[in-house]
């Protein structure tokens, strides 16, 4: 019986999880647009770099949601 | 026309890249700069004002040590917790990004013409204030608490005829100095008006 009431909460702790994940994506590519639109008031020589760490943090929550369908 | 301004400057460094207080920055152009307009100063609230968030940082990199601990999450599975913790490093990533971002271009611009104040709220908002030189009325700053005092950092405020009457340069370093490059700035365009070389 507790096996079965532990498998229901690890069903909705996985679910929670991809929920935050798919938000963190949408954040992390709002991250992106917002760079892009603060490199166009104020073009530093690091904005390409700038926009590449945007554009890494959101491969990283692409990578971790795509981990977390396959681990969980 | 700018020496006066270049020899208040002369004991200061350009600064780098990353600088708070970056004079005749190069290759840093801003959104509607004129061609033949000069950036003179490029001011950012001083760097140790993002000390919290370093150090909040470097607290929140400890939590993934403490999960077993913590009641709602030790009942977790392995593979949870290690899905978990990498979501942990990714907002941290994230955090510090975001933060470097706030500080990085929220600018106060001066210009051989005008001041430019870009502030971002958050990721979602920004508000930009232009105002010409001309139109200052009056240039003051003030210093508050031990921090601003010890790492000579303040609030420059300036006084406008324009539309909006009151700009705020947020905890710019040496304000004394900024406050001297705006006099002399504003100075020097009244000269150019009585002279009638107003661009």
């Amino acid at each position: 019986m507790n096996y079965l009431v532990d498998l229901g909460l690890l069903s909705v702790v996985r679910i929670f999880l991809w929920a935050l994940l798919l938000m963190f994506i949408i954040f992390s590519l709002v991250v992106v647009r917002q760079v892009q639109l603060m490199s166009r008031v104020l073009e530093v020589p690091i904005s390409g770099g700038l926009k590449l760490v945007a554009l890494g943090l959101l491969v990283f929550a692409v990578g971790i949601f795509i981990i977390s369908v396959v681990v969980l | 026309m700018l020496s006066s301004v270049k020899q208040l400057l002369t004991d200061h460094g350009s600064g780098g890249l990353f600088s708070a207080l970056s004079i005749f920055p190069k290759s840093t152009k801003f959104e509607a700069q004129d061609e033949e307009e000069k950036i003179i100063l490029l001011l950012r609230p001083h760097f140790v004002t993002n000390v919290w968030w370093i150090i909040l940082t470097i607290a929140m990199i400890f939590v993934p040590l403490f999960w077993t601990e913590l009641p709602v999450i030790s009942f977790l599975p392995d593979n949870y917790l290690f899905v978990l913790t990498l979501f942990w490093y990714a907002l941290i990533l994230t955090f510090v990004f975001e933060r470097f971002l706030m500080w990085f271009f929220s600018v106060n611009i001066v210009t051989d013409e005008r001041f430019i104040d870009v502030d971002f709220y958050g990721l979602l908002f920004k508000h930009v204030s232009v105002a010409q030189l001309e139109n200052i009325e009056d240039v003051n700053y003030f210093q508050k608490g031990v921090m601003a005092a010890f790492f000579n950092y303040g609030d420059v405020l300036i006084q406008t005829a324009a539309e909006i009457t009151e700009f705020v340069f947020n905890k710019v370093p040496n304000p004394e100095k900024v406050v001297k490059v705006l006099s002399e700035l504003i100075a020097e365009e009244e000269r150019e008006a009585l002279e009638g070389r107003v661009r």
